[in-house]
């Protein structure tokens, strides 16, 4: 009773019609019917989780005090928009990741930048400060010959991407991001003429300067001089910023966890002049690499 | 722990597995109750896109204050609230005013509160309360969504918001009374109250709240 008296308006009579407001408005928030998350908001939280989970120590773990060989440094991540939807802010910060479970095997082991992979523990062998500017276009530009059609599209991607080492969908985010060297950009016109070109080309498609096409296939279509564009659909989903090969694995992996499909790819088949006079889109469509 | 090791937990075992280190069952977690908590948050924004950042808002929070999870209700209590209350920053930082542009599936939301009322009348009723809601001091507006809004006693909204009671009934008086400045132009806007007068659960529940 003392409290009433000393907080006499407490009394719900006094507001009887507006606690009953409230309560009624808290039955409308919990009421039926439930709607449905839309898969895009899933997807966009899930990474935010992931990314959440990677920037947490747990306080007294071995991570935290920080004598445990499996710690990470990550240097940073990041989020924005992409298309006007909201993946997160810049934040620059270095942390630390206690990584278990997690097992892959590592691909093209001999360059500095990436992160080796072992069974039960995540280890890096140079974490590398993040090096803002020019992201390579792709990581692999090849000229197969190839004459695509529709029928045979997705097919030929598949065992061209074995071709360069990519079977699973994991393969795709073990190559390093920056190793791409212009000596394989043979074509001397068109998209593929040089690396700024074929970046200008993504740019176009993806809206980002810092996404990356798992391999181009400067080739034909139908007949016609054309290029083959395969671009990881996670590319959409964050991964385009963060722009060393650590953290983009880091993602994937996080990504796979919250049970992504990392082998969702993005087929663009476009015209020899993207990146240059236009973007001439002759075919689009959805594979996956599993 | 493996997925399906997660899946076999319940609420309180898969926080209590975050809080100690598990990478996953905070995502397990929000996924068991994803579609409740994007209700919410849709109901409580009244607008997708800022629901979505709603969400995340307040997901990322209870990601972080997970170990603060006094157990005094349930999960999915918990998150309910912390959701509410995202919403409600979201609608104060971006001063949305209340809209009648709800998506169109909410046409048929089943609002029974109200006997024959006009839907988007009410429901743009719904979204001045969330506005005059978003509008109060932080402390004020806790308060009061656990109490009035979410119908906890004030000994569990004390022990929530670990405070004295005698602190929430202060908090709780000053929120009602700005609310009712508020919301005053909403009373017999057309001769009838905005919501029906309380039906006997919700008195009942006020009554359990009085004890």
């Amino acid at each position: 009773m003392k409290d009433h008296d000393e907080h006499p308006e407490f009394d719900e009579m006094q507001f009887r019609e507006l606690t009953g407001n409230l309560r009624a408005f808290g039955q409308y928030l919990d009421s039926e019917p439930v709607e449905s998350m839309p898969t895009s908001v899933w997807e966009h939280l899930a990474t935010t989780l992931s990314l959440e989970s990677a920037d947490r120590v747990v306080p007294d773990s071995p991570a935290a005090l920080g004598s445990d060989p499996a710690v990470l440094e990550l240097e940073s991540y990041r989020k924005h928009r992409i298309g006007g939807k909201w993946v997160g802010g810049l934040v620059a910060a270095s942390v630390t990741l206690f990584a278990v479970g997690i097992g892959v095997n590592a691909l093209n082991s001999d360059t500095d930048d990436r992160n080796v992979v072992v069974a039960g523990a995540l280890t890096t062998t140079s974490p590398q400060i993040v090096q803002a500017g020019f992201v390579q276009p792709a990581v692999e530009v090849m000229e197969s010959g190839h004459d695509y059609n529709s029928a045979n599209l997705k097919d030929t991607i598949t065992r061209l991407l074995g071709t360069i080492g990519i079977n699973e969908p994991m393969d795709m985010f073990m190559a390093p991001i920056h190793s791409m060297e212009s000596a394989k950009m043979n074509k001397s016109t068109g998209m593929t003429g040089n690396l700024e070109t074929l970046r200008r080309c993504l740019n176009e498609i993806t809206n980002s300067e810092s996404s990356q096409a798992i391999f181009v296939d400067r080739a034909t279509f139908q007949g016609m001089d054309a290029g083959v564009i395969v671009i990881p659909m996670v590319m959409f989903k964050g991964m385009d910023t963060l722009t060393t090969s650590d953290d983009r694995m880091k993602f994937a992996i996080n990504l796979e966890s919250a049970g992504a499909d990392l082998g969702a790819l993005d087929v663009w088949v476009v015209g020899p002049d993207c990146g240059t006079l236009g973007l001439d889109i002759y075919s689009h469509v959805s594979h996956s690499l599993n | 722990m493996t997925l399906t090791d997660l899946r076999e937990l319940s609420d309180r075992e898969l926080i209590a597995a975050h809080v100690i280190g598990d990478s996953q069952a905070f995502s397990e977690l929000v996924s068991r109750h994803r579609d409740r908590l994007w209700s919410v948050a849709l109901r409580t924004t009244g607008d997708p896109e800022e629901a979505s950042d709603a969400l995340q808002d307040a997901l990322i929070s209870a990601f972080r204050r997970a170990d603060q999870y006094r157990g005094e209700a349930a999960v999915t209590t918990w998150l309910h609230r912390i959701v509410v209350n995202a919403g409600l920053d979201r609608l104060r930082r971006k001063a949305v005013r209340p809209t009648t542009t709800l998506p169109d599936h909410h046409e048929n939301s089943s609002i029974e509160i109200v006997e024959p009322r006009d839907a988007i009348t009410e429901r743009e009723n719904w979204m001045e309360i969330s506005a005059a809601l978003a509008q109060l001091p932080k402390d004020q507006r806790e308060a009061i969504i656990l109490v009035d809004v979410q119908g906890y006693s004030v000994e569990a909204a004390a022990v929530e918001l670990q405070c004295p009671t005698g602190t929430i009934k202060s908090r709780c008086s000053r929120g009602r009374a700005k609310l009712a400045e508020t919301l005053g132009h909403l009373r017999n806007q057309d001769g009838n109250e905005i919501v029906t007068p309380l039906d006997q659960n919700s008195t009942n529940s006020r009554k359990e709240d009085k004890k």
